[in-house]
């Protein structure tokens, strides 16, 4: 003890008051000196003090000291408020009511907290939490006004002045039955709540911070202290070990699991539903789930590890072993049998579910808990599920039901032979053979049943019972009547079927596995109906029985578990099937073998959940291993291995692999054909899926022969309204959009969606998909105006249907938002694009059809003045596209195109080069060059390079293009006609005269010659005429040109007028300046220099058609004017500051003519400063050339956004492939 | 029965200085804080506590009487006397307690151990009162504000008041005085 340690002391407190760390380390240093130890003291002191928390703030009973001469206290003054009385004492300090006098007088609660704290920590704190408490605005919460310090540096709170008493106590001094206790309980989860969606935890509920009081004889709960625990730092994370020393052990018998652990920071709303739970557990049995008594009589850490892992035994538990069972009874206005009985069940599993230790498995939200307890009083089921799972249906057999609406919630339904006819007759698909199957199944376990001697009445009861309600089921049903009617089989059915099921809860109370086998049958049934949702019930259900009862391996639970998977994936709930399946093939593999049928089927369903969530690398391989296993096992021609290709012929279909599907698809039909028989569901199938093929490849004609003969016969066998047919039809009407046939088209797929409306009804997702289906075919044929209005409606549709995470509800959205972005309605089309990829980025962020969706905002964004930004979104899909799908992928080919022509419309010409080539590249394996694809790119690429002047790149390209075009759509088609125009532009700008005029003269003599999308000819054709010297020629194009421009192409909108001006302007440049005929010039520049001025003051347009007048002028002599003019120009130039190359811009051009301005006028009249002028201005140009690094070029000037923007819209426009994601609305029947 | 003159004798015997009257006061504060704990250990509702400012207070109100509401030297006595008791009280409880867990007589279960648990498990209290000691070593005033805070649960205040200290003081030594404990209980442990 060779340190003094009263010394020490000293120097210990000096140094507490150091704040600043610095300071504090330079003071203990000089305080110390070379004593090592004495600082090593000090610093543990330090050390200590940091810890100190609420270290001795109890007594050694543990329990709060008081204040005991409040009377010193009261009356005195803490800022604007005057302490009157006493109000409660709290583990955290006293509770005053005071009376505010500034700004408003009013009476209001102070909490003065204790000494000890570091008050700067706790206004900090509090500070953090004041914004939202202040937006708190709730009748059952009690606001909280202000925070400060009193001198003496004690934090207070001043809130709302509530009176009442605890929860707990006031419901006890009321006798309120348990009913009235619930209704009380669920205005605080509203408050709760409430504050929960401010972003507010409370931290500390408990009855003494749940006041009630009576107002105006309503019983009204508020919730106080919010906002406070956090301040105040009341967490057991923010204290070390050693403070249990003075732990306040009061809060503690309704604090959370994981508030109960250290360094736990991770506190969310559910640490709050948490503490309703205890609270409601309180008010429905008397006690806390965890007790006082056990809690303090142990240590600390004994007690948190009680919250954390002991389970608290249930309420009705709880009541029924308690001492005080009368008392408590007695203050809910009860016997004790009836409380327990009342307790006993629900709200024994709501107060349960509430303290889970696993957070997630508590409600989620406070008002979830509010809404499970009003279940409870209207007597229906509550969410919170006991293991055994006959209650539900029990429960509804309580209810009088009146109709079920989409909820098909049957329970059972026994086979007969009558079912099975009738089920041959009708439905004949692969999906209504499924049911056939299932309930030919059940009826095998039927007799299996029976066969096992039955000897016990309620069994044998059962069955006569089931009987009876089937028969009910199918007596009277004529399914010739219900044609008649206005239902759908379907529709009628589904009506009987909830009908059974009423009833047969009472029947099948016995045995849950019968229940659970007749479940999965129906359940089985429903899915291939479409009614997935409705399936998806029963399926959780018999699953769960399965499982709990033989185990999750055995083969029934693994079957269940298939067909649940099955119903997840047609209702979009793809990645919870995903790894559920996953888990299911391991157990098959594991317990029925490797190459067992039902293995295999779980690894074909599994590649296609795998496929669905756009995993394709792990969809293939667990194809490839399914294949591998079923052949080697089964051979090749046998009926498993074919699905397994089939399926892997799909897969290669959605990866863009076309021509490899079509092989495969192909091997399969033949195989199939054998095997099956052609009529088979599988076959046609396959042969839809070589249609698409051959669609998605352009050979229009093999689609079409296919199709064709495919349609007939299904509608010869199957009937019209037959699913298959239906489908078959949609896929023609398809094909022929993409032939060019739009109307032919139009009609096929409308007439698909009416027969599907026919046969499923208007909300039935068939007939919603063909729905979407018919709006992308009005889509394809460019027929937006119709095409909107479907979409629209057919996505709320969806929406309502499938819901909002849907792939096909979100592929609509996406064909919807194309639709207004061609319609001229960017914004539209942007923000719907946004919303689709916002849910789709929350749920499955790398979904190839998320980063399609990504790709098609990127081109929304670019294609309507949100270059940089569209330009961003589409290198960032292109990186995850590379990333996920490979730079193989149709989808990322597509993006680099759509990213190419973005950075073709910011004029980066090299970077637009470069992708295009890249995309040619990978394109030239996978589509024939003259798929409009690679046409598109190809055009693109050209523009750029024409752009650029690189015109020995440009040519061979628009003549291969021309070649192209001419042979797929013949030598008089728009496309070919473009073609020519395209590059007998750049002939022109070769020089090459004579070859430009005659394709020019082509494309000006064609029918189009006069339309607006290749009427821009006659400008080229002008300049080609007077560059040979023909300037008749010339003329009389101009002068046609002008009359259409003036006249028949309408001038009344702002974008036309512009228009106007920028070919007064060009007709200007190339005809009557160099035929001088400079008067005509000056009249039309004039005004179409008046319109520029007036629509895009300041743009480069300004420029070059005042730089034209100012030519015009200074070739008149009119010097002055002239001058004016050009720099006026030059001028604009300047200011904005192009990012083009000098030559581009037309910088050089405005400065050249300058010069000569000068020189001429030098020349005329000398000796008035104007050679000096000129001198100035050349030195001007060197520099630039110096610059720029260009030799100059005296032609005219490129950047023609007209010719530009006509030339390339070809390619653009139509290279959009990133959208077509409408035709995958085919597949999820196809499957 | 003392009768409340009693103890209001001793307490000015003690101000005068008589060294053998505090001896004195100590039995009999004890004996009645045994009696009042008692009492409301029988009364006991659930969840009823035992505070120790309130029975320290009941015991004051019976043994000296509103109306001989001695000075604040007096009462500073009576509750250094009263914290006293209880500390003595609750250490023979651990004692007793450690014993009885390291094999002692389980059967006896003494009406004291079971009244006056404290909220630590006996090891711990039994460190904590170590420490206290080795604190009243070198600082006893800040000892004497631990041993009224805690043992006879009176806030920082009260307990300054009754020793006669500043307030800024007390609050100085209150400082130290949590600082040094909990030091020593983290190198005891």
């Amino acid at each position: 003890m060779a340190i003094d340690l009263k010394s020490a002391r000293e120097i210990f407190l000096a140094a507490v008051e150091q704040h600043d760390s610095n300071d504090r380390s330079a003071f203990l240093d000089a305080a110390c000196g070379d004593d090592q130890e004495l600082r090593k003291h000090i610093d543990v002191l330090l050390q200590a003090h940091h810890q100190t928390g609420e270290f001795l703030e109890i007594d050694a009973f543990g329990d709060p000291k008081t204040n005991s001469n409040h009377a010193d206290v009261l009356g005195s003054q803490i800022g604007p408020y005057k302490l009157l009385e006493v109000i409660g004492e709290g583990g955290m300090g006293t509770v005053y009511m005071a009376e505010q006098t500034e700004p408003v007088k009013r009476k209001v609660a102070l909490k003065l907290i204790k000494t000890g704290m570091d008050t700067r920590q706790v206004i900090a704190r509090f500070e953090a939490e004041r914004q939202a408490l202040a937006l708190m605005d709730h009748p059952n919460i009690a606001k909280v006004f202000d925070a400060g310090a009193t001198d003496s540096g004690s934090p207070y709170f001043v809130m709302e002045l509530v009176k009442g008493k605890p929860i707990t106590k006031f419901c006890d001094e009321q006798r309120l039955d348990t009913e009235s206790r619930l209704k009380l309980f669920q205005q605080v989860c509203q408050a709760v709540q409430h504050a929960h969606q401010k972003g507010i935890i409370h931290r500390d509920l408990k009855p003494s911070n749940v006041m009630v009081a009576m107002y105006d004889n309503q019983a009204v709960p508020k919730v106080i202290d919010f906002g406070v625990a956090k301040a105040t730092g009341d967490e057991l994370a923010e204290q070390t070990m050693f403070t249990r020393f003075g732990q306040i052990v009061g809060t503690l018998e309704y604090m959370s699991p994981e508030q109960a652990q250290f360094n736990n920071l991770d506190i969310d709303t559910r640490s709050d539903i948490y503490s309703l739970g205890a609270i409601l557990y309180e008010l429905l049995a008397g006690e806390p789930p965890f007790e006082r008594e056990k809690m303090k009589s142990q240590a600390l850490d004994e007690t948190l590890r009680m919250i954390r892992e002991d389970e608290p035994t249930k309420p009705s538990a709880k009541l029924s072993s308690s001492l005080r069972i009368a008392s408590v009874a007695s203050s809910r206005s009860a016997t004790p049998e009836k409380l327990s009985n009342q307790i006993r069940g629900e709200l024994d599993w709501i107060v349960v579910k509430s303290l889970d230790k696993d957070r997630t498995r508590r409600y989620e939200t406070a008002s979830g808990l509010a809404l499970d307890l009003e279940r409870y009083l209207i007597k229906q089921p509550v969410s919170a599920m006991p293991p055994s799972t006959g209650y539900r249906l029990r429960k509804y057999a309580l209810r009088n039901k009146v109709g079920l609406a989409f909820c098909l919630f049957a329970a059972a339904v026994l086979v007969s032979a009558f079912l099975v006819l009738l089920i041959t007759n009708q439905l004949i698909t692969k999906q209504r053979n499924d049911v056939a199957i299932a309930l030919a199944d059940s009826q095998k376990n039927l007799e299996k049943y029976k066969q096992a001697k039955i000897t016990s009445e309620a069994r044998a009861k059962q069955l006569v019972n089931s009987n009876r309600l089937l028969a009910g089921v199918f007596s009277d049903l004529n399914i010739n009547d219900i044609r008649e009617s206005s239902e759908t089989v379907e529709q009628v059915l589904a009506r009987r079927f909830s009908i059974a099921a009423d009833q047969l809860p009472g029947v099948m109370h016995g045995d849950p596995l019968i229940l659970a086998e007749l479940q999965m049958d129906l359940g089985i049934a429903l899915n291939s109906l479409g009614f997935s949702k409705s399936a998806l019930e029963l399926l959780e259900s018999c699953r769960k029985t399965f499982e709990n009862t033989l185990g999750p391996d055995d083969p029934r639970s693994l079957k269940s578990l298939i067909a649940l998977c099955e119903a997840k994936l047609a209702s979009g709930d793809i990645s919870s099937a995903e790894t559920q399946l996953k888990a299911a093939v391991e157990i098959s593999n594991d317990r029925l073998g490797s190459t067992a049928k039902d293995t295999l089927e779980a690894m074909v369903m599994l590649g296609r959940a795998q496929m669905d969530a756009g995993h394709f690398n792990l969809s293939k391989e667990t194809y490839l291993a399914a294949f591998r296993r079923s052949s080697d096992a089964y051979g090749e021609e046998n009926e498993l291995t074919l699905k397994i290709t089939g399926w892997q012929a799909y897969l290669l279909l959605y990866s863009g692999e076309y021509e490899s599907a079509a092989e495969l698809f192909q091997q399969n039909i033949a195989a199939g054909k054998e095997v099956f028989g052609s009529e088979n569901p599988y076959v046609l199938r396959w042969t839809r899926g070589i249609a698409k093929c051959y669609r998605k490849l352009e050979r229009h004609d093999d689609a079409f022969d296919i199709l064709n003969s495919l349609h007939q016969r299904m509608t010869n066998k199957l009937g019209a309204s037959h699913p298959s047919s239906i489908m078959s039809i949609t896929e023609l009407g398809l094909t022929h959009i993409a032939a060019g046939n739009a109307d032919k088209g139009l009609e096929l797929t409308e007439e698909g969606f009416k027969l599907s409306l026919s046969r499923f009804g208007p909300l039935h997702p068939q007939t919603l998909l063909a729905k979407a289906d018919f709006g992308w075919a009005c889509v394809s044929a460019r027929n937006y105006d119709r095409a909107v209005p479907i979409l629209s409606e057919t996505m709320e549709q969806l929406t309502e249907v499938l819901g909002k995470e849907h792939q096909a509800t979100l592929v609509c959205m996406n064909n919807l938002a194309l639709c207004y972005n061609s319609l001229s309605e960017p914004q539209k089309a942007i923000e719907l694009l946004k919303q689709c990829l916002a849910i789709r980025s929350r749920a499955n962020p790398d979904h190839p059809d998320t980063l399609k969706m990504m790709s098609s905002l990127g081109s929304a964004l670019y294609q309507n003045t949100h270059v940089t930004q569209g330009i961003e979104m589409l290198e960032h899909a292109l990186q995850r596209q590379q990333d996920l799908l490979g730079e193989d992928h149709l989808s990322t080919i597509a993006t680099k195109a759509n990213l190419a022509s973005a950075y073709g419309r910011k004029s980066e010409f090299e970077k637009a080069i470069q992708i295009n080539n890249d995309c040619l590249k990978l394109l030239e394996h996978k589509l024939p060059p003259d798929h409009h694809w690679p046409l598109s790119i190809k055009a693109n690429l050209a523009v750029a390079y024409w752009r650029l002047n690189q015109l020995d790149d440009s040519i061979p390209l628009f003549e291969s293009l021309l070649a192209l075009k001419t042979d797929k759509w013949g030598a008089d088609s728009l496309e070919a006609l473009a073609a020519a125009a395209n590059l007998g532009v750049n002939y022109k700008d070769d020089c090459r005269h004579d070859d430009a005029i005659k394709l020019l003269e082509r494309v000006y003599r064609s029918k189009y010659g006069e339309t607006p999308m290749l009427g821009w000819i006659a400008k080229p054709l002008a300049e080609a005429y007077v560059t040979s010297g023909r300037q008749e020629d010339a003329g009389q194009v101009v002068d046609s040109y002008e009359k259409l421009i003036r006249n028949k192409w309408s001038v009344d909108q702002v974008g036309d007028s512009e228009k106007l001006a920028a070919d007064l302007t060009e007709i200007c440049e190339i005809y009557f300046i160099p035929i001088r005929q400079y008067e005509a010039a000056e009249r039309r520049l004039r005004e179409a220099l008046a319109i520029r001025q007036r629509i895009i003051p300041g743009q480069l347009p300004v420029a070059r058609t005042a730089h034209c007048l100012g030519d015009s002028l200074a070739a008149q002599k009119k010097f002055i004017e002239a001058e004016k003019m050009l720099l006026s120009a030059y001028e604009v130039f300047v200011l904005q500051k192009t990012q083009l190359p000098a030559r581009l811009a037309g910088i050089e051009d405005v400065i050249k003519s300058l010069i000569e301005l000068y020189e001429s006028w030098d020349l005329a009249e000398p000796d008035t400063g104007h050679s000096n002028s000129s001198d100035e201005w050349k030195r001007k140009l060197r520099n630039i050339e110096i610059v720029s690094n260009s030799p100059a070029e005296p032609e005219s000037d490129k950047s023609n956004p007209d010719t530009v923007a006509v030339a390339g819209q070809q390619g653009e426009k139509s290279s959009d492939p990133g959208s077509p994601g409408g035709e995958k609305n085919g597949d999820p029947q196809e499957k | 029965m003392y009768r409340m003159t009693d103890v209001t004798q001793i307490l000015n015997a003690i101000q005068q200085g008589d060294p053998s009257a505090s001896d004195q006061l100590l039995p009999l504060v004890y004996e009645e804080l045994r009696l009042l704990a008692r009492q409301r250990l029988a009364n006991e509702k659930p969840g009823q506590t035992l505070q120790a400012t309130a029975l320290v207070h009941e015991a004051y109100l019976r043994l000296v009487g509103k109306e001989n509401d001695a000075s604040w030297d007096n009462r500073g006595h009576f509750f250094a006397a009263a914290a006293e008791a209880i500390r003595r009280i609750l250490v023979n409880n651990a004692v007793r307690k450690q014993r009885e867990k390291h094999g002692g007589d389980k059967c006896r279960i003494d009406m004291e151990a079971v009244e006056f648990g404290t909220h630590l498990p006996p090891d711990e209290f039994l460190m904590l009162n170590e420490a206290i000691e080795q604190l009243a070593e070198h600082d006893e005033i800040a000892a004497n504000l631990v041993k009224l805070s805690y043992f006879a649960g009176q806030s920082l205040e009260d307990a300054a008041r009754l020793l006669g200290v500043p307030r800024s003081t007390a609050y100085r030594h209150w400082t130290y005085a949590r600082a040094w404990l909990i030091s020593q209980l983290q190198i005891a442990n």
